[in-house]
């Protein structure tokens, strides 16, 4: 099966006064059609950076593609026009963003902002793309949704806000969904209704989804496999299960840490200490070494090969070099 | 529709309180100026000025004449000019303030114009020469006073190149040079808003959104952002359309045009009582009719801008 997105070292910077940020460094993967996938690391890693590039949002200048190819459906985006990438995004693409209570325009109705891209990509004529619209919004869980057309962004509730950018992003039935942060900025209790949405929609319709997010919390219910990036690089890529279950990079380890628990127990949350590294002058082996605490001397000098340690399941990480075997003991014990 | 007019009387009612109260302090802050209407340096006959302050009812006690001063104004009668005889108040607004009136409406829609587009362009062409040059524009029509542009331009455009009348009103062509030196102040201020307001605008998530439904440009800038780069520009709109229409002294003087604005100083130099109450009697009305103007643009423009919520207040 050919993957419906396939990212190759895709290599992103940004030129600032104070010089190059190197924001992606030869990030790799690939989406299967109908399949989500999670790609989680905190911010500034790049994760967002990779989505956008993929949109071809990354405002430039400043921003750059270095290096690398973006495949969709076996064509190279960064080849594209900004014409032609205008026929993709809402169209064969969706996104949708963070905050929603920022992402719609106020001074327009809800209804038309969703008819919008079925305007454009589909020449639907006004009256008909209202009556899609409207559909779209029964199909995102909207109550009343004859009403809620003509209302103003305002007048819905942040978690009513998303379903309508969810609305918009698939009114045109994109092969693929890029999920920026979808939960990131409302409650706990909706957060899981915005993930079971994605779930049904994805099921309903067979999209594929990239789902970015810092939580690892919110990917086991909806994706079946994880990405896992830190500076600009990805530490480890496989199956959720794989993942969650055979964690090999340090840095997954201490995401998975710092996941609030619920239960009994009343543990105080626990982080990984220390701050992402200096993007404009990355560090030359291991971006993860200055905060990992199985450093071994080797991880501050040498970037780490990927290594595929099961089936599908990639570790960049010294630690899964045959000869640290001894010290992996150490680590799992 | 009860919403709004019951807005509406709201706003009526303070409308009142406000003129209300700008007629009071201006009565009396004009009667704490030494000196008087007739006062001048020629000596006159002690019983003339008798007579003439009993015609004028000047010699009533202060309080009665701010009483009889509100009786009047209720029925809208101004009074009689003290300086210019047999002349109303009035009359004088009647007959100048038309012409204040069109100088201005030209004045402001070419400054919206003008102001708004440079404004856009300068906008959508960031750090780029249209940008620089519509912000030097900007500056300097920010900066050279309305007399000095007035000078300049009938220097260029009346002696120079002869494409306009010097001053006088009367004909289309007459209204040119006055109206740019207007508009200039104003179309530089609305140019530095439009600019920074779309810039700004031009950030917002949700005009990421509509790039990423795979609107064009143009499309984006023109549904999505020009409106709501526009609603700073409409506070600004109603002292600038009250103050450009009841007339600039100073442009209206240097163009020979008669206009309402030279009454403003005139009056008070000559302590001509009436018509300093009247002229700023009729532009506080002005201004506060502007204000309610603007402020139901802002709820036609910006959805969430509700009626009643002044209620809460």
């Amino acid at each position: 099966m050919r993957p419906i997105l396939e990212i190759k070292n895709l290599q992103v910077a940004f030129d600032t006064y104070a010089g190059e940020v190197k924001a992606v460094r030869g990030v790799s993967y690939t989406v299967n059609p109908g399949e989500a996938v999670a790609v989680v690391g905190e911010s500034g890693c790049g994760k967002s950076v990779t989505a956008q590039t993929v949109m071809g949002l990354i405002p430039s200048p400043p921003g750059r593609v270095v290096a690398g190819q973006i495949l969709f459906d076996g064509q190279d985006l960064l080849n594209f026009t900004e014409r032609q990438m205008q026929g993709v995004r809402g169209n064969q693409i969706g996104m949708i963003f963070q905050d929603p209570m920022t992402s719609l325009n106020p001074t327009m109705t809800v209804g038309r902002q969703i008819a919008e891209g079925l305007r454009k990509h589909q020449s639907l004529p006004a009256d008909q793309a209202l009556e899609q619209a409207k559909e779209m919004l029964k199909m995102v869980g909207i109550p009343h949704p004859d009403r809620r057309l003509n209302q103003y962004p305002h007048e819905f509730s942040g978690g009513m806000r998303q379903r309508a950018m969810i609305a918009t992003a698939l009114a045109c039935r994109p092969k693929l969904l890029i999920a920026d942060e979808p939960t990131t900025a409302l409650d706990v209790t909706i957060q899981d209704q915005i993930i079971d949405l994605m779930r049904n929609l994805q099921r309903q319709l067979g999209m594929a989804i990239v789902l970015i997010t810092h939580d690892l919390g919110v990917v086991a219910g909806l994706c079946s496999r994880v990405v896992v990036m830190y500076a600009g690089q990805i530490m480890e890529a496989g199956p959720v299960r794989e993942i969650y279950y055979r964690t090999q990079h340090p840095y997954t380890r201490g995401l998975l840490a710092s996941v609030p628990k619920t239960g009994k127990e009343r543990k105080p949350l626990v982080s990984i200490p220390g701050t992402p590294p200096d993007l404009f002058s990355p560090p030359p082996g291991c971006p993860f070494a200055p905060r990992c605490s199985h450093a071994m001397k080797v991880c501050g000098q040498l970037v780490p090969q990927e290594q595929e340690v099961s089936p599908g399941h990639r570790v960049a990480c010294w630690l899964t070099h045959p000869l640290a075997q001894y010290r992996k003991q150490e680590v799992a014990g | 529709m009860k919403a709004l007019s019951g807005y509406l009387l709201r706003r009526l009612i303070s409308a009142v309180m406000a003129v209300f109260f700008v007629v009071t302090i201006t009565f009396f802050l004009m009667h704490a100026i030494p000196g008087g209407p007739f006062a001048s340096e020629k000596e006159i006959p002690p019983e003339v000025q008798k007579n003439i302050e009993a015609r004028y009812h000047l010699n009533d006690p202060l309080w009665k004449q701010y009483v009889d001063y509100l009786h009047n104004l209720i029925r809208w009668d101004l009074g009689p000019s003290f300086k210019y005889e047999a002349t109303t108040v009035n009359e004088i607004i009647n007959r100048s303030f038309p012409v204040s009136a069109t100088l201005g409406a030209v004045a402001v829609s070419f400054a919206l114009i003008v102001g708004m587009l440079s404004g856009i362009i300068a906008a959508l062409n960031h750090n780029k020469w249209q940008d620089y040059l519509a912000m030097i524009m900007a500056t300097i029509g920010f900066a050279v006073p309305s007399f000095i542009m007035a000078g300049v331009l009938m220097y260029i455009f009346a002696y120079k190149l002869r494409w306009f009348p010097a001053a006088l009103w009367g004909s289309p062509s007459q209204a040119v040079l006055p109206a740019l030196a207007l508009a200039g102040m104003p179309t530089a201020v609305i140019a530095r808003f439009m600019r920074s307001n779309l810039l700004e605008v031009m950030q917002q998530d949700y005009i990421r959104t509509a790039r990423a439904k795979g609107l064009s440009r143009q499309v984006i800038v023109y549904r999505h952002a020009l409106r709501n780069a526009c609603l700073p520009i409409i506070t600004y709109l109603g002292p600038l359309v009250a103050g450009i229409f009841t007339g600039s002294f100073v442009v209206e003087s240097i163009f020979a045009i008669p206009g309402l604005g030279q009454y403003f100083v005139s009056s008070i130099s000559n302590r001509d009582y009436t018509v300093i109450l009247g002229v700023t009697v009729f532009y506080s009305i002005f201004l506060v009719a502007m204000n309610l103007l603007v402020d139901l643009a802002y709820v036609w423009v910006d959805p969430r801008i509700k009626l009643n919520e002044g209620r809460k207040a």
